[in-house]
């Protein structure tokens, strides 16, 4: 197992999700505030699960060098 | 580009207010239920309706975006350094081109529309390529140092290796400036009454950095090539 890809990509998935919750939280209160609807945070989790699975694949792969 | 206003219909479709969103000729596409739309290109949704909607580059982008990342695991699994070679190579050649491509081709495009015609660029090119550049550059960095493991050049004392840290700044753009802008076009996109301004004035804030991006990948690639023609190795590689 590479340690060092592990790190990069828990590092590139941590800042990721904190930029993305930062704005799903924003989204949510638009959500609460009539401003948006379901959809709108319905495609931001489509758009969170999409980027944590390209995230995943690229950790797999610590585990093969 | 289909239209709503018209009932130029295929006997063989469904008529346009019950279509999904559809990627290929057939199928229904997986992810979102459009009432309005149409197919362009087969690459991604058009929509004509006089109401906003949210538009399906996603799927798309998605199934391109996760290419560079399975190529990358099938390389390591076959441990195949010419495969290996190629994915880091044409992921990073990517990136640099469409950076290049929407700073200097888009941008001047983007410039000489009005701001209705820049939001509908906004709404077709934020979701189609909403996952395919995160996916590149990780790709692009993840091969990038498997590469220099095996060939034997990761010398993190290394000159050349410290300068190919550049590609850190470049990653945080991405991550902090394309990134939140593309989700924030995407909320913009999903309210019943979006800003346009707003969604223009952010599709300009990611395609004005994307300058200073294709000169830092043609830093970057002119370090590679360093890299590569004179690589410095470890004596005992």
């Amino acid at each position: 197992m590479n340690v060092y890809t592990i790190l990069a990509v828990a590092l590139f998935a941590a800042v990721f999700l904190g930029v993305y919750g930062a704005i799903y939280l924003d989204a949510i209160s638009s959500y609460k505030r009539g401003d948006l609807d379901w959809r709108g945070i319905r495609i931001l989790r489509l758009g969170l699960y999409g980027h944590l699975t390209i995230f995943a694949i690229l950790a797999v792969t610590a585990f093969l060098i | 580009m289909l239209d709503v206003n018209t009932n130029n219909q295929d006997k063989d479709m469904l008529p346009v207010n019950e279509r999904w969103a559809r990627i290929g000729p057939t199928n229904k596409a997986w992810m979102i239920h459009v009432p309005k739309a149409g197919l362009c290109l087969s690459a991604f949704v058009v929509i004509t309706g006089p109401e906003n909607g949210i538009l399906i580059g996603l799927p798309w982008s998605f199934g391109v975006g996760i290419i560079p990342s399975v190529v990358l695991v099938v390389a390591l699994q076959l441990k195949s350094l010419l495969l290996l070679e190629y994915v880091h190579v044409i992921s990073g050649g990517t990136w640099t081109g469409f950076d290049l491509f929407m700073s200097v081709i888009l941008g001047r495009i983007l410039a000489s529309l009005d701001l209705p015609g820049r939001v509908e660029v906004a709404k077709r090119l934020t979701p189609t390529q909403f996952f395919v550049m995160p996916s590149l550059m990780s790709t692009t960095i993840t091969a990038g140092i498997y590469l220099a493991e095996s060939l034997g050049t990761f010398i993190l004392t290394s000159p050349w290796i410290i300068a190919a840290g550049i590609v850190v700044i470049i990653t945080a753009q991405g991550f902090g400036i394309f990134i939140p802008n593309d989700m924030r076009i995407f909320i913009e996109l999903a309210k019943p009454n979006p800003d346009r301004a707003k969604i223009a004035r952010l599709n300009g804030i990611n395609i004005r950095p994307m300058g200073v991006q294709g000169v830092m990948q043609l830093t970057i690639i002119l370090i590679m090539a360093h890299i590569a023609v004179y690589p410095h190795r470890r004596p005992n590689t």
